[in-house]
């Protein structure tokens, strides 16, 4: 009995199955994947998109820590290259200082000696003005005197030439 | 005089096992029993053209339940297009998304997707009348072998609509006997490779009826040890049993119309490319 053949049964089974697969194939089906595959591909892209972004973030930070890196480096360079052009100057200026007091240095002394020269000479013409004033006066006494006029001559050939 | 009255509700106390999976002619209702001219029984009318048959059985009338039911609430749910799912559709895309994503692409391929319509629907009808046999008062459509046999037709007719559609029609029927084999062996062979054929939807057919008879029958095996046994303290023991199988029944509607599914994508991935 369980296994009685029953065509009106079989052919019922096959209409109603085939009514159904029509009505969700025509209304539920396709929404259904439709929805599956637009969630999957949104998923998908969102991945996608988030992957890009990291790797763009990536990228940009690797960018930054060399450019940090450059600027580093620069910095130290810079401050290196202060430092050395700053010694630079300072050797150039104690130089030019010593060059300096060098140069007055002797431009004093060449004018202490030129000044001395100038009061020797000067002392000089003082002494035979005295010299002779007092030759005048002592003349004036006894020019007559032959002795007198030898002691004169001996007196001014005991002067130096200089001192 | 109490001995007939006992011999008499004994009688009528039988469970009749048999014409509950059996198919009638009438429905059975709760509360419809118009001075009991009716005892519960609705008739169904009968319907015969060509020759054949075509009455309006029980199992018709729960297999039309099922399948309103089923369009009922797959168009609840996936009327209208929705990006983000809520409750009935949160239900039925897990399991559309378990038989496309393990079952039909990995056995098929992007061919899949063709075919992915009409086992979705198998899948859910199948289900819809497994689980509705479970409600008393109804009956299990699945569980009579000519609902089964529809089915696996249904299921063959694409199975083989599959294989003429990918390899044309005679090359179809040329995959089906293996090339390179001696000619006397064709005449071995040919019948062979036939009932192989046939033996596919057969079996998808039987393995349907079978569990699903099965489990009802165990069912009520064990409610009828109370009226077999004629005593109440049968039902501590034959109650729970009962209930413990209904769970399994539950649980193997699902498996057997995943079962039902899944052979028959296999089947129609291997009219569709016999060379694997």
């Amino acid at each position: 009995m369980l296994l009685d053949p029953h065509a009106g049964l079989i052919i019922w089974t096959i209409i109603t199955f085939l009514v159904v697969l029509f009505v969700l194939k025509k209304f539920a089906w396709p929404h259904l994947l439709a929805a599956l595959d637009e969630r999957e591909k949104r998923i998908s892209d969102a991945i996608a998109a988030a992957e890009q972004a990291r790797q763009e973030a990536e990228e940009v930070l690797r960018e930054h820590r060399q450019k940090l890196a450059a600027a580093d480096e620069e910095a130290r360079q810079v401050v290196a290259e202060a430092r050395e052009a700053g010694a630079n100057v300072r050797q150039t200026i104690v130089s030019q200082a010593r060059e300096e007091a060098e140069r007055m240095l002797d431009q004093a002394r060449t004018s202490i000696e030129s000044e001395k020269r100038a009061a020797i000479a000067e002392l000089r013409r003082e002494t035979a003005h005295l010299a002779v004033q007092a030759a005048g006066a002592l003349i004036d006494a006894n020019l007559d005197d032959e002795k007198n006029r030898g002691l004169v001559d001996d007196f001014i050939a005991r002067i130096p030439e200089s001192n | 005089m109490a001995g007939d009255t006992q011999a008499a509700d004994a009688a009528n106390a039988q469970v009749d096992i048999i014409g509950h999976i059996l198919d009638s002619p009438y429905i059975e209702l709760p509360f419809v029993d118009f001075h009991h001219l009716l005892a519960g029984k609705v008739s169904l009318p009968s319907l015969e053209l060509f020759g054949i048959d075509l009455s309006i059985t029980r199992h018709v009338v729960i297999m039309w339940v099922a399948s309103i039911l089923l369009i009922v609430l797959m168009l609840r749910a996936f009327r209208k297009p929705r990006t983000v799912p809520s409750g009935l559709a949160n239900f039925f895309e897990a399991i559309v998304l378990f038989l496309r994503d393990e079952v039909v692409l990995p056995i098929m391929g992007e061919d899949g997707k063709k075919y992915l319509p009409f086992l979705l629907t198998l899948f859910f009808f199948i289900l819809f009348c497994n689980l509705l046999g479970l409600i008393p008062y109804s009956a299990t459509a699945t569980g009579n072998i000519n609902v089964t046999a529809g089915l696996a037709l249904c299921s063959f007719l694409v199975m083989i609509g599959a294989g003429i559609a990918n390899n044309g029609l005679f090359g179809y029927f040329k995959s089906l006997i293996p090339s390179g084999v001696p000619p006397v062996l064709l005449i071995i062979l040919i019948p062979v490779e036939i009932i192989g054929l046939l033996v596919k939807p057969f079996a998808l057919c039987v393995r349907l009826f079978a569990n699903m008879t099965g489990g009802h029958v165990a069912i009520l095996v064990f409610l009828g040890l109370i009226s077999i046994l004629q005593s109440e303290w049968i039902a501590i023991g034959s109650v729970p049993f009962a209930v413990a199988i209904y769970m399994l029944e539950i649980f193997i509607g699902f498996v057997q119309a995943f079962v039902f599914t899944l052979l028959s994508t296999v089947f129609i991935s291997m009219a569709a490319h016999p060379d694997h």
